[in-house]
């Protein structure tokens, strides 16, 4: 079957045909930026090329005696100029600004506090680039500090307390690499990390200030100490830890949902048209509470040659889902051995490809999924937004009314996902919707071909389940002899236990109260319970190697508390 | 060649610059261009990376500045440290172990009980010695060399009696450098002051 660029077929009757040029799409030539390009924004390049300044200056230091002097010259006049205020009170104030934000005490507080805030709020990504940053910051200063072995201003009197070599100033280095990495992994984009960048600036200010007046630096040491303490974290949180995929924020939202205005908004809308020849009109978020592995949305197109104004179905994966999904499986294989009977994927790419093929295939062999759009590309290999038909209509089954008529509908798409050797895997009152009377399947992401026994044994009694939720086991029981034998039946409850149902549905099933699993499990036939836990030599090694992975990293920690603490 | 490609070749080049300034930064910080240990301390040092500038401006006071002799196989110079008002350094050993002596330069230093040695001079100002009544358990030798302005302290964490041939090596391994030297080669490369003993009066 032939097909286009971006996975689309000529059998998708919902995509658009807007003539022989692909209408309204366009092919980007090689060398052009993708929708979103990975960007480390202004400030963060105009940090590189500090950082790349003061390392050709410090090369050039370190080749030429006559520059060295030439700088030391400049500053011991700055110095110079800046002593002759000395005053009393005013040296006394000073005294007190640099025996203040240069105590080890202040910074162990900061980063101590900002690294226990973040274990609280399970920001493990940011916690990890803060201590990243710190370490870098601190180990680069200590060893630019030997390297240039720069000694204390010269021609004016040094007030108070100074260890080593000057150049770049460590305690200054230290704040600031604190203050700007609790800035980047504490404060939401927009107003409050603005402000929380101006209070960083004044306080380096000040520091920088009160040691100039006290000649304990010299102004290139303070410069270069900026430069290293901001420029490190600037650029690791923007290139490791991006507003955009890992947003900081304090609203109650699940970590997968992405942001989609600003630029990401922008370059959605451009992906679509460009790709899938569709312009956008409107983007809004939808169904959140249900999704925990995408950012699912609601795209409203405007009319096409023959399709009118309508809204479609998107999901946006980025690589974060990668990450969990992974971290997901992982966990479910260390708990319950072979649970998870498939392995993890390796890329974004293979994500959205891989969910692309289920909806195709539930496709071709009747079940009632949305018809699939293909996906686009909005950043390679980072993030892609796959688009389908949005359900216009239907309800939810958990608020939908539930009759004889549905009771069958869900029960004969089971039948026929077992006929077609699939399975959903994820058979929750989320996924299921109601339009005239007939379940709707949504979310293809979990769908395996040719699964286990177990899995298709599952999915039947989470249907089951569902659909008892709303009417009452012994009906459904009843209805669903007409599709499945006795035995089937059996089966599907003895596999059925506690992790083999979504967390929703067993949420639900809980607030129910009557226990269904337990009454469908009178009606069928006596059968032993399908045993979920299986050991296995990788289950035990990959338990062994996580917990090593573990100690390991408590070691690494401990092991440079000293340089953070 | 269009636009888009002359501003995708510039994007490309930014980014190998980016790389290139990160990579050379990396390789500066981390190659072996920071002198050793040893070379920082020794009294034959032309090195800039010496730290006697430093110690001069931690101890402004002293006109003499303690630095290490070529030292023996079996030692090394196992680090230092500089802060205002106290300079040290220490040396390993492959038989005492780490941190076998220490050598510490403070304002001053309390000789009380300490028996009086010899005077010594060689080409330097005059420096009164002192040794601290040997402690037993452990073994330990603790000597003072006072002079204009400062107090060396040198520990050594063994004596003549329990290791008779690393004291004898522990014993040349101390020199001095003067501070005037210092003082005159700042002034001469820089045109700058190095305040303390033997400079003129600083501003502030």
């Amino acid at each position: 079957m032939a097909t286009d660029g971006a996975g689309t077929s000529p059998s998708r009757s919902l995509t658009p045909q807007r003539g022989p040029g692909g209408g309204g799409r366009r092919r980007r030539p090689s060398g052009e930026p993708p929708p979103l390009p990975r960007n480390l924004g202004v400030s963060g390049r105009v940090w590189i090329t500090l950082t790349a300044s003061l390392v050709a200056i410090i090369g050039l230091v370190l080749a030429s005696q006559a520059l060295a002097s030439g700088f030391d010259r400049w500053n011991a006049a700055v110095l110079r100029g800046i002593v002759a205020i000395r005053t009393g009170w005013l040296t006394t104030l000073m005294v007190g600004v640099n025996t203040v934000l240069t105590s080890q005490w202040t910074i162990r507080v900061l980063r101590v506090g900002t690294l226990v805030a973040l274990v609280g709020l399970r920001r493990w990504r940011h916690l990890g680039v803060f201590l990243g940053s710190v370490v870098v910051v601190e180990l680069s200063a200590y060893q630019l500090a030997l390297l240039v072995a720069s000694p204390r201003p010269m021609d004016v009197r040094v007030i108070g307390t100074w260890e080593g070599f000057s150049f770049p100033s460590p305690p200054v280095a230290a704040l600031a690499v604190t203050l700007v990495g609790m800035v980047y992994a504490l404060l939401p984009p927009g107003q409050p990390r603005s402000w929380g960048k101006w209070a960083a600036g004044a306080t380096l200010l000040l520091l920088g200030l009160a040691r100039m007046y006290l000649a304990v630096d010299h102004p290139t040491d303070l410069w270069s100490a900026v430069i290293l303490g901001v420029s490190v974290p600037v650029v690791a949180f923007r290139f490791f830890a991006p507003n955009e995929v890992y947003p900081v924020t304090y609203r109650r939202a699940k970590a997968a949902h992405l942001d989609v205005g600003g630029r990401r908004g922008q370059a959605i809308r451009t992906a679509v048209q460009e790709q899938l020849g569709m312009t956008v009109l409107d983007i809004q978020p939808v169904g959140l509470e249900g999704s925990a592995g995408s950012t699912p949305l609601r795209l409203r197109v405007a009319a096409g040659d023959r399709e009118p104004e309508r809204d479609l179905f998107a999901k946006l994966y980025a690589k974060s889902h990668v990450r969990a999904d992974r971290s997901y499986k992982l966990g479910r294989t260390i708990l319950y051995g072979a649970l998870e009977d498939e392995a993890p994927f390796q890329s974004v790419r293979r994500f959205v490809e891989y969910e692309d093929y289920t909806l195709l295939r539930l496709h071709r062999v009747g079940i009632p999924v949305p018809a699939p759009f293909g996906f686009v590309e909005i950043t390679p290999e980072r993030e892609y937004l796959i688009v389908m038909e949005f359900f216009t209509g239907a309800q939810e089954i958990g608020t939908a009314p539930v009759d004889d008529r549905v009771i069958d509908s869900g029960l004969l798409l089971i039948r026929r996902l077992w006929d077609g050797g699939l399975a959903h895997r994820d058979v929750k009152p989320a996924n299921l919707m109601v339009r005239d009377g007939r379940v709707l399947l949504v979310d293809a992401f979990f769908v395996q071909v040719r699964p286990s026994p177990w899995r298709q044994a599952v999915d039947l009694a989470n249907m089951m389940l569902c659909l008892a939720v709303r009417t009452d086991a012994e009906r459904v029981y009843r209805h669903a002899l007409r599709y499945f034998t006795e035995d089937d039946i059996a089966e599907a409850f003895a596999a059925t236990r506690g992790v083999a149902s979504p967390t929703q549905l067993r949420s639900v099933l809980k607030q129910d109260g009557r226990d269904l699993v337990a009454q469908f499990r009178a009606l069928a036939p006596a059968r032993q319970p399908v045993a979920i836990q299986h050991w296995s030599l990788r289950r035990v090694g990959l338990s062994l190697l996580v917990l090593a992975l573990a100690v390991l990293a408590v070691l690494v920690v401990v092991q440079n508390w000293a340089v953070v603490a | 060649m269009n636009a888009s490609s002359l501003r995708a070749g510039a994007t490309r080049a930014r980014r190998r610059l980016a790389v290139a300034a990160a990579v050379v930064a990396g390789a500066v910080v981390v190659s072996g261009c920071s002198a050793s240990h040893y070379q920082r301390v020794s009294c034959s040092s032309h090195s800039r990376q010496s730290i006697f500038v430093l110690v001069a401006q931690a101890v402004p006071s002293a006109t003499l500045m303690p630095c290490a002799n070529p030292l023996p196989g079996g030692w090394s110079v196992g680090g230092f440290e500089v802060r205002s008002g106290l300079t040290r350094f220490w040396l390993d050993s492959d038989r005492a172990g780490a941190r076998a002596a220490e050598v510490r330069l403070t304002g001053s230093c309390d000789v009380a009980g300490a028996t009086q040695l010899p005077s010594t001079s060689r080409g330097w100002p005059p420096v009164q010695r002192y040794e601290a009544p040997a402690a037993r358990q452990p073994p330990a030798t603790v000597r003072y060399y006072r002079f204009t302005g400062g107090c060396v302290t040198y520990r050594l964490t063994f004596s003549r009696q329990s290791a008779p041939a690393l004291f004898d090596q522990a014993d040349q391994f101390l020199g001095f450098t003067t501070r005037s030297r210092y003082v005159n080669g700042v002034r001469k490369k820089q045109g700058l002051t190095l305040c303390g003993a033997g400079a003129p009066p600083c501003r502030g």
